[in-house]
C-alpha cells in the first residue's frame, strides 16, 4: 500500500494555503477492514489527507532545508462519514510560518459539504535525513505546471 | 490570563492533569517539555500570544513560573 493521500494539488500559494484532491476508490485497501459492510475512510487517514496537503504548501517555499512533517494534532473533527467513491476536496491554510514550525487550519469537503476540519503543527525534519533521490512527485508534478 | 487560566494552558499544551502544574513545577518534571514540547509552546507563545522568542530564550524558561513571567512581563497574564 502506497502512503500518498493527495492525488493531485488544484491550486497553491506556497507557505500559505493549498487547495488539493484525493479519490476515494471502493478498491481502497483499508475498505476491506474498516469496516465490512459499512466502508468509511478511518479518521486518522483524513488527518494524513491533510497533513500531507498542508505539509506540500509548506515544503514549496522551498526556503527551508528541511521537510515539513506533522508533530502535533491539535485538534480534530469528524463531522460525516465518507464512504467510496467520492472525492475528498484538502483545503489548508498555513496559519503560522516560523523558520522551526509552521501550524495549518485544515478541513477537508465531499459533495461541497465539510466532513472534517483539523488543525495541525509542523516541525521541519532537515532533508539529509531522507534518501537522496526522493522526490515528492505530486508537489513537483504541480510546480512544473506552475512555476 | 489570570493563574488559574495560565496554569490550565500549560496543563493543556503538556497534556498534564492541572493538578500537576504549579508554578514551581520544573521543566524537568514535566515530561511532554521535551524538545517537541519547547517548540509548542514556542509555537503556543507565537500564536496566541503574540511573543516571538529566540532559542536562546526559550532555554532560559526552566519552570512553570518562568513561562508565567513572560507572560506578565509582556501584560499577557494578570
Amino acid at each position: 500500500m502506497r502512503f500518498i493521500f493527495v492525488d493531485e494539488i488544484l491550486e497553491m500559494i506556497p507557505g500559505k494555503s493549498i487547495r488539493a484532491q484525493k479519490k476515494i476508490s471502493a478498491k481502497d485497501d483499508y475498505f476491506r477492514d474498516h469496516f465490512p459492510g459499512f466502508p468509511v475512510v478511518p479518521g486518522v487517514l483524513q488527518i494524513e489527507m491533510m497533513a500531507q496537503a498542508a505539509g506540500k504548501c509548506l515544503d514549496a517555499e522551498k526556503k527551508r532545508s528541511g521537510k515539513a512533517m506533522l508533530a502535533r494534532i491539535n485538534s480534530a473533527n469528524f463531522r460525516e462519514w465518507i464512504g467510496p467513491d467520492r472525492v475528498a476536496i484538502i483545503h489548508a491554510e498555513i496559519t503560522l510560518n516560523r523558520e522551526k514550525y509552521a501550524t495549518a487550519k485544515c478541513d477537508i469537503e465531499v459533495m461541497d459539504k465539510r466532513v472534517s476540519s483539523a488543525e495541525l503543527f509542523f516541525t521541519f525534519v532537515p532533508l539529509n535525513n531522507f534518501a537522496s533521490d526522493y522526490v515528492d512527485e505530486v508537489l513537483e508534478s504541480y510546480l512544473s505546471k506552475n512555476p | 490570563m489570570n493563574m488559574d487560566e495560565a496554569l490550565a494552558w500549560i496543563a493543556d499544551l503538556f497534556e498534564e492533569p492541572v493538578e500537576n502544574i504549579q508554578p514551581e513545577t520544573l521543566r524537568e518534571d514535566i515530561p511532554a517539555w521535551d524538545s517537541l514540547g519547547v517548540l509548542a509552546l514556542m509555537a503556543s507563545l507565537d500564536e496566541d500570544f503574540g511573543i516571538l522568542l529566540t532559542d536562546e530564550e526559550m532555554q532560559e524558561l526552566q519552570k512553570v513560573n518562568d513561562i508565567f513571567d513572560l507572560l506578565r512581563n509582556n501584560g499577557k497574564m494578570g
